[in-house]
Formats: structure tokens, sequence, C-alpha cells
């Protein structure tokens, strides 16, 4: 597949904010599936998501840019707090965020775009999705930070 | 009253106020009337008083015509006196007429002015010729002109007539009001009638002996013809007075004056009817000053009468005044309270029935169309409106109670089925990873029951999402955009979302085409029907027709095959959730078309029916309301 080098553009990484161990490893399968090789982080709730975005995670921070794959439903901060939240914060406002959720709720859409999401998907659609975003990134432009 | 019911005390109440309301209304009627009363009153008094007015005028100016015409022919001695009362008798003229007057102006008199001003000219024309009478009383009595004395005597005689007649027009306008006051003015007039030939007579005799004259052959003229008057004058006023009401009061006093008249003529008719030379010097046993004296009060006699008179007009017409007045203030009284009446009957009636009754309506209105449960503050709860709250409050809680629990019914069917999905996905998955990881060296049997395990994931995910959509069916029935399509349009967007194989076709009936419908979700009832018709279809060509009839209420839909038929032992079953006549396996659908649209009817309000025999084909038939 088509691969841009690492001198033209600089890698995008990935933080995986699901609870769902199995959609966790779904993930993981198809990401080896199609070859991505971007440095892909992952969380289990929206704290510890925010804290790995902010660097509060000893591990590391994650380097900008990077495109977060959002749940829903989870424990401890479900997916629109940590929006609210991630909007709310100087330093991060400008994160692209896909929502990859198993709600069809129109007031979960609703509400995902009134925080800017780019885009709200469903987890039957996950193997497409993941195609779409392997070439978003290639094909995305991001700012220089 | 208390135990009786509802409906009898209202009856009753109803009854009352229209009562009191017509009373009230005859009432007012009565009290618009004595307004009406005191008014004419007050106008009647008003124009007594006028009159009165013009009557003083009247005696003042015969005074001081006697009194003038005897100066003019008397030495400065004598007149002077005399001269003093015509002064006193002038201002008195003067002051009564400009009283008649400001009142009369303050009057509408358009009837009258025309005889106002006639009357105002001929009271200028004395002014003027009063002037000139002093301006004689300041010449020796033979230098002063006898002309300007006969002038003066015409014109006060013709103001006193102007006057008089004024009077009598002037009365004419109070005879609609009191009968009896308007008799008692003509009688007044006569009265004055008689005064005034009697002031012209003295008037005269006063002039002849001022002068020691006896009477020229036009004196002696004016004399008898004045004489026959007076006599005439008596004649009827003894007629009249016998009509008269106050006859008894009045007889006594008629005599006093007549015999006070014929009296003081007496004294000197001897005088003018004897065979005396005309106009010849005399000389006579009486002076002029103590004939005026004489006369005056034999006129006097007659102003009594008249003064009598006049007092029982001031005192009818006060009561006429006073009559109006309390009928005003009782009848008002009466008014107040039949309005009070009516108006606490119409209170009790809107307050404590038809504003009660209203608000429960809202009540009911907020809770069945908006959801919205509130229970209206009513006080008097232990009246039959109080068990109708109660009944309303019963059914609030009910209402409520059950949007609560179909709410929750909804949340826990979301729920359950967004839910169940998670896990179902995750075995999806792993049966997916499985097959891929043990690709090599998975048995083909293994791989077979590992495909058929998918298919029942699917089946089960998808049957999960049926139930979700039914779940909803409620909450979205208000949140359809109402595209307004026609018919035609409708059936031709479902035939374009069916898989319609080639055999099969689709009639839309002539009323159904030229119908104006909301889109949404009659389409979604009407797309599954249709679909199901084609979907079960036995034999490769087929017909369904669409059509529908419109009523002032409602449409009814009919969807109508030639396909297999239904049994009618399943006409209840198939309306359910997941009924299929098949095995699952071999279904062509899942059991849940015909549920939702049975639902999808039932919660906008319509019912949907079934007429098929075995192998016959099958009509579905629903209503839908406008």
């Amino acid at each position: 597949m088509l691969m841009l080098g690492d001198d033209m553009r600089e890698v995008v990484n990935v933080l995986v904010v699901e609870d769902d161990e199995i959609d966790v490893e779904a993930l993981k399968r198809l990401f080896a599936k199609r070859d991505i090789k971007n440095p892909v982080y992952y969380a289990s709730n929206g704290i510890e998501a925010l804290a790995i975005m902010r660097g509060e995670k000893l591990e590391a921070k994650v380097p900008k840019p990077f495109v977060v794959l959002l749940d829903i439903n989870m424990p401890m901060m479900n997916g629109l707090e940590m929006l609210r939240e991630l909007r709310a914060d100087e330093m991060l406002r400008d994160t692209v965020v896909f929502v990859l959720t198993t709600s069809p709720r129109d007031e979960d859409k609703a509400l995902s775009y009134q925080l800017n999401v780019a885009g709200y998907f469903l987890k039957k659609d996950i193997k497409e999705l993941v195609s779409l975003l392997s070439l978003y990134w290639q094909l995305n432009e991001f700012p220089e930070t | 009253m208390k135990n009786s019911p509802l409906s009898i005390r209202m009856t009753l109440l109803i009854m009352v106020g229209m009562l009191n309301l017509l009373i009230a209304v005859l009432i007012g009627y009565r009290v618009y009337k004595s307004w009406d009363n005191y008014q004419q009153a007050e106008h009647l008094k008003q124009g007594i008083s006028i009159i009165n007015a013009l009557y003083t005028a009247n005696k003042n100016l015969s005074q001081a015509r006697a009194s003038t015409l005897s100066i003019m022919y008397s030495t400065a001695e004598v007149a002077e006196p005399v001269y003093q009362d015509v002064l006193k008798n002038r201002k008195a003229v003067d002051a009564a007429l400009n009283m008649a007057f400001e009142g009369l102006a303050k009057e509408e008199i358009h009837r009258n002015s025309g005889s106002l001003d006639q009357l105002k000219h001929k009271y200028d024309i004395l002014l003027q010729r009063r002037a000139q009478i002093d301006v004689g009383l300041n010449l020796p009595v033979s230098q002063r002109s006898r002309s300007i004395t006969n002038l003066f005597f015409e014109e006060n005689t013709a103001l006193i007539t102007e006057i008089q007649d004024f009077i009598l027009i002037y009365s004419r306008s109070f005879q609609g009001i009191d009968s009896i006051i308007s008799q008692h003015m003509v009688f007044e007039y006569f009265v004055w009638d008689l005064a005034e030939y009697s002031g012209e007579e003295y008037a005269i005799i006063g002039q002849m002996l001022a002068e020691n004259k006896y009477p020229t052959q036009l004196q002696r003229e004016q004399l008898s013809f004045l004489r026959t008057r007076i006599e005439y004058g008596w004649a009827i006023l003894r007629k009249f007075a016998l009509n008269e009401e106050l006859a008894e009061q009045l007889f006594p006093l008629m005599e006093e004056a007549s015999t006070q008249y014929f009296f003081t003529f007496d004294q000197v008719s001897e005088l003018f009817h004897g065979n005396n030379p005309v106009g010849a010097d005399a000389s006579y046993p009486i002076s002029s000053t103590l004939w005026l004296g004489m006369s005056a009060q034999a006129v006097d006699s007659l102003l009594v009468l008249q003064n009598e008179i006049l007092t029982e007009i001031q005192q009818r017409a006060n009561k006429i005044e006073l009559d109006a007045k309390s009928e005003i203030s009782v009848s008002s009284v009466i008014f107040l309270c039949a309005f009070a009446i009516s108006w606490y009957c119409w209170f009790i009636i809107a307050y404590r029935v038809a504003r009660p009754v209203n608000a429960m309506v809202n009540a009911l209105y907020k809770a069945t169309h908006e959801n919205i449960f509130e229970i209206p503050k009513i006080r008097y709860q232990h009246e039959e409106i109080g068990k109708l709250l109660h009944v309303l409050q019963v059914f609030q809680h009910n209402a409520q109670k059950m949007k609560q629990s179909n709410e929750e019914l909804e949340r826990f069917a979301f729920i359950a089925a967004h839910d169940l999905k998670s896990p179902l996905r995750a075995v999806d998955n792993i049966s997916e990873w499985l097959e891929e990881d043990l690709e090599e060296i998975l048995p083909a049997g293994s791989k077979i029951h590992l495909d058929e395990m998918r298919k029942r994931i699917r089946l089960m995910d998808k049957m999960l999402d049926d139930t979700l959509e039914y779940a909803r069916v409620d909450a979205k029935i208000d949140s359809h955009a109402n595209d307004i399509v026609s018919g035609s349009m409708l059936i031709t967007e479902i035939i374009g979302l069916i898989d319609l194989p080639p055999g099969f076709t689709i009639i839309t009936g002539d009323n159904l085409a030229k119908l104006k419908v909301k889109k949404l979700p009659l389409q979604q009832v009407l797309f599954n029907l249709i679909n199901n018709a084609v979907k079960h279809h036995d034999k490769i060509q087929g017909t369904v027709v669409v059509d529908a009839v419109e009523n002032t209420t409602e449409f009814v839909f009919s969807v109508k095959d030639d396909g297999p038929g239904i049994d009618p032992q399943f006409h209840q079953k198939i309306f359910e959730m997941f009924q299929t006549l098949q095995p699952r396996e071999k279904s062509k659908g899942r059991g849940m078309g015909l549920a939702m649209v049975r639902k999808i009817i039932i919660a906008n309000g319509g019912s949907i029916s079934l007429e098929s025999a075995d192998k016959e084909g099958a009509l579905f038939r629903f209503t839908w309301p406008k």
C-alpha cells in the first residue's frame, strides 16, 4: 500500500479511547492487517486519555499531530464528558476526534457534532473506518507544531 | 339546596339570574323615565319662575301706566310722590323682564324666539318713550305733549298684551307635563286678563281725574268697551273656576276681588255716566292720587287671587319633582339589588361551574396533547365539580403512570437491545479471528459451523435492531418532518424502494392518486404492506392494488394482493413481533413488518384489519386520521 516517506510528512499518532478489550483487539488486528504502522496509544476511559494527552501519565505525552478514536460508553468518564473537557482545554482543543461507538442515538450524534468531532462512526462499520483512516492520515494536512 | 344535584341548582340559578336581569331592565327603564320626569319638573319650575317674572313685569307695567298717565296731568307737588312710585315700578319691570330674558336664554326657545324678539322690541320702544315722558315731566303741565302721553299709554298697553301673548304661547309647552298645572295656568291667565282690563280702565279714569276733565267721546267709548270686557271676563272666570280643583279656595278670593272692583268703580260711575258735557272741565270729588291708591288695591285683590294659583302651581311642580326624585332613588335601589342578585347568580355559575370545568378541560387537553400533567386549583371541592376534579386527578395519575411505564419500557428495550449488541459483536469478532488464525488447521465441518454461527449472530443483530425500532415508534411519532405529497407520488417512491420482480404490478387507485397526505410515517406503513404482499407471493406473476377513500375525519387505505392469502386463524398472530408463518430459517422475513405497521398505525390513532381466506389473496385495510 501507498506510504509517503517520513521526511515529507509527519507521522500521525493515534489515540484509541476504548474500554472494550475485544474492540481494542479488533482495532489492533485491523491496523496490522492494513499494515498501518503509525504509533498507537490506548486508554480505557476519558480520564486516562486526557492524562496521556496532557503528558501527565508517566509513559509519554502523545506527540502532535494525533487523531483520537473515541468510544462513548465508558466507565469513570464517558466519551462526551471527555470531549467537553478536551474542547475547554487551550492546548488540546484543536484535536481531531472520530467517535467510534455502538450508539445510534440521535442525541449522541448531535452532541458529538456540537463538540466538533471530525466524524461519527458505528462499530459495526469498523473495518471500513480503518481503511478510511489509513488513507485519511496520509492525505490530510495538519498544521506544523 | 346544598344537597340537590348540580344541574337543578344551576337551572335555578340561571332562572333567578334571568328573572333578576329582567327586573333590572324593567326598573332601569323606570329610572330612565323618572329621570325624564325629573328633568321635565325642573324645566317646569324654571318655566313657572319665568312666567311669574313676566306677570310681575306686567303688574308693574300696569301700575306705572296708570301712575304715569295721572302725573302727566298733575302739578309737580301732586306728581312728585307718585313719580317715586313710578320709578319703583319701572325698576321692578326692568328687573323682572331681565330675569325672564335670562331664564329664556338658557332654554331651547326656537318656537318662541319670534314672539320673544317682538317682545324685546316693544320693550325697547317703551324704554325710549319713558325717557320722553321724563323730559316732559320737567315742563309745566300745559306744555306737555298730549300725543306722547297717548303714545306711551298705547305702547305700554301693547307691551303688556305682548307679554300676555307670550305667556300664553310659552305655557303651552308645559301642557304635556301636567294637565292640572296647565289648567291652573289658563286660569291664571284669565285672572291676569281681567286685571289688565281693570288696570286700563283705572288708568283712563286716573288721567281724567288728574286733568279734572269729563271724558271725551273716545274715552267714553274706551271705558264702555273695557267695562263690557271686564264683566264678560268675570263671567268667564266664575264659570272656569267651577271646574277648577281649587274652586273652594278661589271663590272667596274671587268674591273679594269682584266686590273690590265694583265698589271702586261705583265710587266714580256717576261721574262718567251722568249727562256731563263731553270733554268739558270738571271738578271731581276725589283726587287722582286717592283714585290711584284705591284702584291699585282693587287690582291687588285680583293679584292675590293670581298669587294663590301661582303658589298652587309651584307646589304642584315641587311635588312632581319630589315624586320623580323619590321614584329615582327607590327604583335605583331596586335596580341595584336586582342587578346584584343577577350578577351574583352569573358569578356563581361562571366562577364555581364554568371556570372549574374550563380549567379541567384545559388540564385534560394538556395531559392528552402535550403530556403536561397539572391539577387545576379549584375551590368548593365538596360539590359535583369537586368529584369531577377527583376523577380528573385519578385519570391524570393513571395517565402519568402509564406514560412513565411506557417510557421506561422504551428505555428498557433500547438499553437491552443496545447493550446486548456489544457482546454479540465481540462473539462475531472472535469467531472471525478464530477462523482467520486457525485457517490452516480448521476441519471443513468446523468451518461450516463457524459460518452458521455467524449467520445466527447477524440475525440476532437484526432482531435487536428491529426491537429497537419497534420500541421507538411512539417516540418518533411527533418528530417526523411533515412533507405533504400526493398519493401517486407516495406509491411511486415506495415502488422505487422495493426490489420488484418482473411479472409484478402495483396499481394505484384513482382516489389515492389524487389525495394529499403527510409523507411520514405513512410511507413506512404502505411500504411494509406492499413489500409483504410482493415478498410472500407464491406465483411468478402478481398484482397489488393500493387505494384509499376519504371521509370527514380520516382516510381508509387498502392494500389488496392476489397472493396465497392468510388462514383466518393466524389473522391476530401475524401482527405480533417476530411472528412468521414459516420456520425462521425458511421465512423470507423476520416477522417484524406487520408488527411495526400495526404499532405505527395505532400510535397515529388509526386501526388495521385483514380480510383474507386461505389461498384467496389478502386485503389489508387501515384507517389514518387526517
